[in-house]
């Protein structure tokens, strides 16, 4: 109990804590060339050759490839560009 | 057989060489991608982001629009672009303006996958339906019957190689550093 015409002061501690991170994922489909996949990969991301054309071929031997990792807002960004290449795109948080 | 691309002083690509199959399949483009589609391909030209509801939600809200509307404008390019053919020689030359080439590469794309989307192809197999024919004629010779199915998969096909052509015209570096455009060779 506090004494009279003393004010108790409460203590608090705040927690703060980053945002999980998400990942954009492209997943294989029969149809879709593979040199399209690869165009699309270096446009939009950027990527080298090498890289774009692995992540290309871990989309098609292994069905879907991990192909950025960031921000929520960019990955929606991301995945729309990648919709509107026709890319079976999808989005899940790391921690998922 | 296959048509024979050229990028021309303005930027634009001429398309020539475009037999009747190939023309035949390239007028159906623009109908491929028109807007009353069957569930199945807007399940595939439309797919869901994420599991996550209030992504899914707001997708449909706001990304769907703008899917929608980049379709539309493709769809209607190629229809120009068609409508601008001229005959040469038994076949006709198509010329593509550089502004219009990234249209056309998704036109040709989402017209394959609206095919392999209608005929259920879902697989690599599916996508050489001559290799195992299961059918025999009175003699009991293997036959292949060109079912709507397996004529879809050789448009995908055909439609294939023109994408292929334009994605490498486009950006040749996409097929690798040991491409060359002179071997037709799509890497």
């Amino acid at each position: 109990m506090s004494e009279p015409g003393v004010l108790e002061k409460e203590a608090t501690a705040t927690q703060t804590r980053l945002a999980p991170p998400w990942k954009v994922i492209v997943h294989n489909d029969p149809i879709t060339l593979m040199v399209y996949v690869t165009m699309v990969l270096r446009r939009l991301f950027g990527y080298s050759y090498p890289k774009a054309h692995g992540l290309m071929m871990e989309v098609h031997t292994r069905g879907r490839a991990i192909v950025w990792t960031g921000a929520r807002e960019q990955a929606e960004i991301y995945v729309q560009k990648l919709h509107a290449h026709q890319l079976l795109a999808t989005m899940e948080a790391v921690d998922d | 057989m296959f048509p024979r691309l050229s990028r021309q002083p303005d930027g634009s690509i001429a398309v020539e060489e475009l037999t009747p199959p190939f023309l035949f399949v390239l007028f159906e483009v623009p109908g491929l991608l028109g807007p009353d589609q069957p569930d199945e391909v807007k399940r595939r030209l439309f797919p869901d982001p994420s599991d996550n509801e209030e992504i899914r939600k707001d997708w449909e809200r706001l990304v769907h629009p703008e899917l929608y509307a980049l379709l539309a404008s493709a769809r209607e390019i190629v229809r120009k672009d068609l409508g601008r053919m001229v005959p040469a020689g038994g076949t006709c030359r198509l010329e593509i303006p550089a502004p219009h080439v990234s249209a056309w590469i998704s036109a040709l794309n989402t017209a394959r996958l609206a095919l392999g989307a209608v005929h259920g192809i879902e697989d690599e197999d599916d996508l050489h339906p001559f290799d195992d024919p299961e059918e025999e004629d009175d003699d009991g010779e293997e036959v292949v019957e060109l079912d709507e199915r397996r004529l879809a998969v050789v448009k995908i096909h055909l439609l294939g190689e023109l994408q292929a052509l334009l994605v490498l015209e486009q950006d040749p570096e996409a097929a690798g550093p040991d491409y060359d455009p002179g071997r037709g060779d799509q890497g």
